[in-house]
């Protein structure tokens, strides 16, 4: 079926009054929870599901795929404004927007984190529209020797995360990936590091733990030192620099929108690897691309475009799995996806054959959610805005009881609260010393994905370690990666060789 | 600087200790496969390593003459922000199944606010009310999330509350 013909049927379907006011009101309720710390798009997704008992399956899929891309654009709200990421894919999102928020500027870095994340989503739509038949029928070839040299490009990017403490970082992601460990061991099925707790069968949860260490450890930071919070208020902002970003500023970020709008649709594609490994990815590309790598972590716009771009464009991606394959690309697909199987979706390659109005009214209402939660985000941030003029004393503890109704709604148990708080003390501990949260984050989220895939890649080729390793994809992948992860490490042995040199 | 030594020496003696732990609770392994020990002990060997050479680099980077004294201020940890902070979501936590989510978040509500520099005891009391109500709308009754009711006269007085919407 031609593209023109899908797009046909999905405005048959999104453009209805009925549809356009559900879409509309999940983009409300998607970037209000994206903003909220400790509501994950994931979560947001959960949350939504309840909206969607009474609706068909099309228009089910039109609204939830509404608040999925929300969510990820809201949570850049708070990531710049309050240094918290919204979701876990706003995570680079902080790295320059809060300190350009800090800095005087908080209009132009949310409108930049926006308006590039609207971009990042209507390219990728389009760039699902055209591409799913090829680059899914890609992704079906991979195997899991490829699979796991995908997971473990993701992690090449700890070192980048923070290039002056490299030691630190990489602890930090290898405690990540031996966190992911614990629970039932995936292939063998036995317990590891579980010392004979039932709670720990089933893993650490990641979201409990995310939203502990970075809303719980952020409150804590504030009990002990009140700093960051109160540095973006009305008082300081510059009110002559500040300003919604100029066209002629987001024409000279051209080049990081479109490579990271391209990485990360090509990254939300792959299963497994979603929107934060795209922003992270992204973030880390574009300071290795970059003259003044020494900018980005004080205030460099293109380090939030980057992050922004990616994260919305993995959204689009993590559709093209879910619908031309009926596998989920990240955990809010695999949601959809429960969501439609509920209603009687058969899901499976024959979808887009026999049904393409899913895939013209997901397209269709990407391209509608991505314009109008711009307008809905400066709303939104506006209100968000407001509520630094909160005590903190009152803003602070309405964090705290965010992120416990957060980690308590996802299996409507205290056991979650209990290890988000625990992950919020050892997360402030963490930080105190100078690990880094991100890293650790990235290798809980891949260290499932990296274990399985590398164990059964082994096994296929009966424990030959050089088999997996010499396959043409997986070869090559994993070359980058190696020197993705080193670059950061020998590049300043290089200069420093080079100083020494002239002098 | 001591602190930070004692952390990563912690880590370190917990990771050797992981290190054979998952050893004592593997299946023999099937030849041909990687099982289930290898890759947490590869992650720990690596983690070892790291952990150490970030142990010297602190010794290394010691200021000169610098003794390590581990001086423990028992009455400054208990008296700390960061202490009773830190007990108070905890206990809160744990308390959620017994007290419910209604009383609990009242009273953290009051407790953390009080930590966090608020004075004023009559604003506190309406806005810990307020709030409460607030999230307890929009996620109980709005979405449909059950929050915990606790247990005994805290239940049947949440359930007197949830009946009236």
């Amino acid at each position: 079926m031609q593209a023109m013909e899908i797009i046909k049927l999905g405005f048959e379907v999104v453009f209805v009054p009925s549809t356009l006011i559900l879409i509309f009101f999940g983009t409300v309720i998607g970037v209000i929870f994206g903003a909220l710390p400790g509501v994950s798009s994931t979560m947001a997704v959960v949350l939504a599901l309840t909206f969607t008992y009474g609706l068909d399956p099309v228009t089910s899929i039109a609204f939830l795929v509404a608040v999925y891309c929300a969510a990820i654009t809201g949570g850049g709200i708070t990531a710049v404004l309050f240094k918290i990421p919204g979701t876990p894919s706003n995570a680079p999102t902080t790295f320059d927007g809060h300190p350009m928020a800090a800095g005087g500027q908080p209009l132009k870095a949310l409108s930049i984190a926006l308006i590039t994340s609207a971009l990042g989503g209507i390219a990728a739509a389009i760039l699902m529209l055209l591409v799913t038949p090829q680059l899914s029928a890609a992704a079906l070839k991979f195997g899991s020797s490829e699979l796991f040299a995908i997971s473990a490009m993701g992690l090449s990017v700890l070192t980048a995360l923070d290039e002056g403490n490299t030691i630190k970082t990489l602890i930090s992601g290898l405690m990540g990936l031996l966190l992911a460990t614990v629970g039932m061991d995936p292939i063998y099925g036995f317990p590891r590091f579980t010392w004979g707790n039932s709670t720990l069968l089933s893993g650490i949860e990641m979201i409990p733990v995310m939203i502990g260490m970075f809303a719980v450890t952020k409150v804590l930071n504030e009990t002990v030192e009140r700093s960051k919070l109160q540095n973006i208020d009305e008082a300081k902002r510059d009110k002559i620099r500040d300003g919604i970003v100029k066209l002629k500023e987001l024409w000279a970020m051209k080049g990081t929108i479109v490579r990271s709008g391209i990485l990360g649709t090509i990254v939300g594609i792959l299963p497994g690897a979603g929107a934060t490994i795209a922003s992270f990815l992204s973030y880390s590309t574009e300071v290795k691309l970059s003259k003044n790598p020494g900018n980005y972590g004080h205030g460099e716009p293109r380090g939030i475009a980057a992050a922004e771009t990616a994260n919305n464009a993995a959204t689009a991606g993590s559709m093209v799995p879910l619908l031309s394959l009926g596998i989920p690309g990240g955990n809010a697909a695999a949601i959809m996806m429960s969501a439609l199987i509920m209603k009687g979706v058969q899901m499976g390659p024959m979808l887009l054959q026999r049904q393409p109005e899913y895939m013209g009214s997901v397209f269709v209402s990407m391209m509608f959610t991505n314009i109008v939660m711009v307008f809905v985000s400066f709303a939104v941030a506006k209100v968000f805005g407001k509520v630094l003029s909160i005590p903190y004393s009152i803003l602070g503890t309405l964090i705290l009881l965010l992120a416990t109704i957060g980690s308590y709604a996802l299996q409507n148990n205290t056991g979650n609260v209990i290890l988000m708080v625990i992950a919020g003390i050892f997360g402030y501990a963490y930080s105190k010393f100078g690990f880094n949260i991100p890293a650790l984050i990235l290798g809980l989220v891949l260290g499932p994905i990296v274990e399985t895939n590398l164990r059964r890649a082994i096994m296929l080729e009966q424990g030959n370690v050089l088999a997996v390793f010499t396959k043409p994809i997986t070869a090559v992948l994993i070359i980058v990666s190696i020197a993705s992860l080193l670059l950061p490490i020998v590049k300043p042995l290089i200069d420093k060789k080079k100083v020494n040199a002239t002098n | 600087m001591v602190q930070e030594l004692v952390f990563n020496v912690a880590l370190l003696i917990f990771f050797i200790y992981c290190y054979f732990y998952i050893g004592a609770t593997a299946p023999e392994p099937i030849p041909g496969q990687m099982d289930g020990a290898q890759w947490p002990r590869m992650l720990i060997v690596l983690l070892v390593i790291l952990l150490c050479a970030n142990i010297y680099k602190i010794l290394k980077n010691r200021p000169k003459g610098e003794n390590f004294k581990i001086a423990l201020d028992i009455k400054g940890i208990l008296t700390s922000k960061l202490f009773i902070g830190s007990m108070l979501v905890l206990v809160y936590s744990y308390a959620l199944d017994y007290i419910g989510f209604i009383f609990g978040t009242i009273v953290f509500f009051i407790a953390y606010s009080s930590l966090l520099g608020e004075r004023k005891i009559s604003k506190l009391l309406i806005v810990s009310v307020v709030c409460t109500a607030v999230l307890y709308i929009i996620f109980d009754v709005g979405l449909d999330i059950f929050l915990p009711r606790g247990k005994g006269v805290f239940r049947n007085i949440a359930l007197m509350i949830e009946s009236i919407f």
